[in-house]
């Protein structure tokens, strides 16, 4: 069955979405709800309205630049915003804690609204609260957010009550003067204690007098002592029962109240909680676009089918710049228009398409989950569906459990050929309204032959499949060349300063930094054989392959690379 | 040991014990009652259900507890609205537990409560930190669960004092059990035995090759600065005898997050003493010992320790009047 998100859960994984997320903070119970939905979407009106309300909620906060403190404030209350019971359910009353949390949330609902402008409140249709109920609810309770049945709500509760303190203090006096006659005439120091072990040999004096103590045997050597209530003290406490009784059938009349109240007003309630959610969701969305200078994207339709161009300009994907910045690495931002429907991306091991892909998945799934992207520029259309195929790392424990694919075909007993069947298989099967499709290093687990044979067939048919766009990445260079399809490499690794850098002997920690100062991760027309040796080979080399080996292979690279560009061209039939 | 009010004032106290009926609940009321005569309004809760007038397997009557005005504790909703000391609502417990919703509540006035508390620790601080946040109380006890002292290690900072009844059948084993009880509490302290390398871990995940062996080295690192032998080891999870095994022969030194992570027993504990360092990345504050006797006099019982540094961790029954303490 299809998930209810536009986004599978392979393309997720794949484009590190989850590293985004850990930063996305709404405040209240309601907005970490939607928070863990992860909800990826596949309806433009619906997408435009978050961007509408992730703007709304910038000039909000752009408004309140010189008041930091009242964005604590506005912060603090959301926080406080208690889950609700909003269940319908007939006449059943709402128990005390239920009616406190009623209270507690109108009251952070009311501080959170006043603390907002009109045209804010106006945007995101954060109403006034109930008032005749806010006002019912504040009776009970010494502040704002507690809650008791309070005397105010029946003058009969504040005459039991009284009543109540006239019997407690009563009782109190006796068992004080019953505490100290104790220590006056047998020596028992109760203190705060409610009964004493008396060693036996020194509890003759309690043991005389059993109208004040009742003694019972606690071992061989001691008794258990305590305080004896007397006649006039047992009356009290009789008197004092019935006075609960009394209390209790007066709060739960309150309650009742008080629960008919709520149950009036609750389709207004539920319209606040989806106006405070609708507030929360954006106002983090709007401070994440601030931390990270987001943009929002270009959401185009596709005239007659045909989809519009995919541009992306000054593109940073985030969970890369972040793990390159905590390494002190660059981070090459990526610029790409694709007019085409397809895509074919050719690189060498540790050569950044796979990067590549990522980012424009990334940049897809926010866009559609109604982020802002981290782009100078980003137009694209919304897809059905998002997809990925290709090989997974484990990357958030939540949602990577399965390879991508999401069937445990291993488990089924497929080789990793067949799963990567199967999961092609399941990809096209959605795809059949359209998808962002997603293929990195597609059929890797076969000969070089038959992988391009299947990747070639796989792009003419998805090419040619209306409403969707595949990219897919490969090392293998013999794919077809299909008129439609884009190909693109990755600029690669500079060669001249690889070669200086081979005699360093250096940690392998160093190594990696230097291979990816060397590497230039622009995007590029493939449009021919590309630059003389091997990425691979000299990435190799840098990472310590023994200097023989570099040497023949970089040969036997060349030597095929002679044969495989003259096969190439009598394929292809060009000159 | 003496117990006072200053060994609660201002701080979170773990009231734990081996077994039901070991005097928790009686030493969680004596400890109100000291702040109390201090002049202090303390918070207090359990963990789990501990209401039952009776004690479900010994049917040996419980003690009530009581709460007097302005203090504040957490039970379930049905037995705060039958609660007469007229409790007000502050903060509601994540989640649900067996007898419904739970809440931190504040007496309006005196009365007994049910104390009923969040079963999961991390529920348990979270109600704690509500409290101390908020400033409803400076003085937190907590009624803890039975045999269960990993409750303790949820709750930074928090402290805990170790209820037992002695009897003359069970002498010896309490004694054992006090003595591993404070041998494990006094272990060393290694902190940062197990932060990784965040940087050499992130560029090998960029290489795609194995992660290199740099949490030795931080083990390494804490049990040096420690004064232990090295190479040091440091364990995830619990330290038993299955997990033992699977440390490395070369280790001198193994590392456990606290002590409440460590399931040995005695003489298992020795055993591995006499190969090895254990210390702990975290400590936990033990207070001390409350010990209640029955059919035992003192001098026995001292007699049956034998270590007057164990002794010095010891306080008595805070129900004995001074003249059954002779």
């Amino acid at each position: 069955m299809r998930s209810p998100s536009a986004c599978s859960p392979a393309a997720w994984d794949f484009s590190r979405a989850e590293e985004f997320w850990e930063r996305f903070s709404p405040l209240s119970p309601y907005g970490k709800d939607a928070k863990e939905e992860r909800l990826v979407l596949s309806d433009q009106a619906a997408i435009e309205a978050l961007y509408d309300g992730t703007e709304r909620a910038l000039a909000f906060l752009e408004s309140r630049r010189d008041d930091p403190a009242s964005l604590d404030r506005l912060s603090y209350h959301l926080r406080r915003l208690p889950r609700l019971p909003l269940e319908r359910r007939g006449d059943a009353a709402y128990d005390l804690v239920e009616i406190f949390q009623f209270k507690k949330f109108l009251s952070n609902y009311r501080a959170a609204r006043l603390l907002l402008d009109e045209e804010t409140r106006a945007w995101f249709g954060l109403g006034p609260e109930p008032a005749g109920l806010h006002a019912e609810l504040a009776k009970g309770g010494s502040d704002a957010e507690t809650f008791y049945v309070a005397d105010d709500y029946d003058p009969r509760l504040r005459d039991v009550r009284k009543s109540l303190a006239r019997v407690d203090a009563a009782v109190a006096a006796r068992r004080a003067a019953a505490r100290a006659r104790a220590l006056a005439e047998c020596g028992a120091d109760f203190g705060g204690r409610d009964f004493l072990l008396v060693p036996r040999d020194a509890a003759q004096a309690i043991l005389k007098d059993r109208a004040l103590f009742a003694v019972e045997p606690y071992d061989a050597s001691s008794y258990i002592v305590r305080l004896q209530a007397d006649d006039e003290e047992l009356a009290l406490e009789t008197e004092r029962e019935a006075l609960r009784q009394e209390e209790r059938v007066l709060e739960e009349g309150v309650l009742s109240g008080l629960s008919r109240l709520v149950a009036e007003e609750l389709p207004r309630i539920e319209g606040l909680v989806a106006a405070i959610r609708g507030f929360d969701l954006a106002r983090a969305r709007a401070l994440l676009a601030v931390e990270e200078d987001l943009r929002r994207p270009l959401l185009r339709e596709a005239p007659e089918g045909r989809l519009p161009a995919l541009l992306v300009e000054g593109g940073r994907f985030l969970p890369c710049a972040w793990e390159c910045g905590r390494l002190g690495l660059r981070y090459a931002s990526l610029d790409l228009r694709l007019e085409e429907s397809a895509a074919v991306l050719f690189g060498s091991n540790m050569g950044g398409k796979t990067v590549a892909l990522e980012s424009l998945v990334f940049f897809q799934v926010l866009a559609q989950a109604g982020f802002f992207t981290p782009a100078a520029r980003f137009e694209t259309s919304v897809y059905p569906r998002i997809q990925y195929v290709g090989e997974l790392k484990a990357r958030s424990a939540s949602r990577s459990a399965l390879p991508a694919g999401g069937r445990g075909y291993v488990s089924e007993g497929l080789s990793g050929f067949g799963f990567e069947i199967r999961a092609f298989a399941e990809a096209w099967e959605e795809a059949g309204e359209g998808a962002f499709a997603v293929f990195d290093e597609f059929a890797r687990t076969t000969s070089s032959r038959e992988a391009e044979a299947i990747l070639s067939a796989a792009l003419e048919a998805l090419a040619r499949k209306p409403g969707v766009r595949a990219l897919f990445s490969t090392h293998f260079r013999g794919v077809s060349r299909l008129p439609g399809v884009r190909y693109l490499r990755v600029r690669g690794l500079d060669r001249r300063a690889a070669c200086e850098a081979l005699g360093a002997d250096e940690p392998l920690g160093e190594r990696i930094r230097r291979i990816n100062r060397m590497m230039e991760y622009g995007l590029v027309d493939d449009e021919g054989p590309g630059p003389s040796g091997s990425d691979a080979v000299a990435i190799a080399a840098l990472l310590g392959l023994d200097c023989g080996v570099v040497a023949r292979a970089e040969d036997i690279y060349a030597a095929g690379m002679a044969g495989s560009d003259s096969t190439r061209k009598a394929r292809t039939g060009t000159a | 040991m003496r117990l006072e009010a200053s060994s609660f004032s201002g701080r979170v106290t773990f009231v734990t014990g081996p077994e039901k009926h070991c005097g928790k609940t009686t030493l969680l009321n004596a400890a109100l009652g000291l702040l109390r005569e201090a002049g202090e309004t303390p918070a207090f809760l359990g963990v789990g259900f501990d209401g039952e007038a009776r004690d479900a397997l010994t049917a040996a009557r419980k003690p009530r507890i009581r709460v007097e005005e302005g203090e504040v504790f957490v039970s379930a909703e049905r037995y705060l609205r039958a609660a007469p000391c007229l409790p007000e609502l502050l903060d509601v417990v994540p989640g649900m537990s067996a007898l419904g919703r739970l809440a931190i509540a504040r007496a309006r006035r005196g009365g007994e409560v049910t104390l009923v508390g969040p079963e999961r620790n991390e529920l348990a601080a979270w109600a704690i930190g509500r409290v101390l946040e908020e400033g409803w109380a400076r003085s937190v006890l907590v009624d803890g669960a039975i045999n269960r002292i990993t409750q303790v290690s949820a709750f930074s900072g928090a402290r805990f004092l170790f209820a037992l009844r002695a009897s003359p059948p069970d002498l010896e084993r309490q004694v054992r059990r006090m003595r591993l009880l404070r041998r494990l509490a006094e272990l060393p302290q290694a902190a940062g035995a197990s932060r990784a390398d965040a940087a050499a871990a992130n560029v090998a995940a960029a290489a795609d090759v194995a992660a290199p062996a740099d949490q030795p080295a931080q083990a390494d690192a804490a049990a040096e600065a420690a004064g232990l032998p090295v190479p040091a080891f440091a364990l995830r999870g619990p330290l038993t005898a299955e997990t033992l095994r699977q440390v490395p022969e070369a280790a001198r030194t193994l590392i456990v997050e606290d002590f409440t992570k460590v399931f040995l027993d005695g003489p298992a504990l020795e055993a591995l003493l006499r190969s090895r360092s254990l210390a702990v990345e975290s400590g936990i504050e033990f207070g001390g010992f409350v010990v209640i006797l029955r059919d035992l006099s003192r001098e026995r019982f001292r007699a049956a320790l034998a270590d007057p540094s164990l002794e010095a961790l010891v306080a008595y029954n805070p129900y004995e009047t001074e003249a059954a303490s002779a």
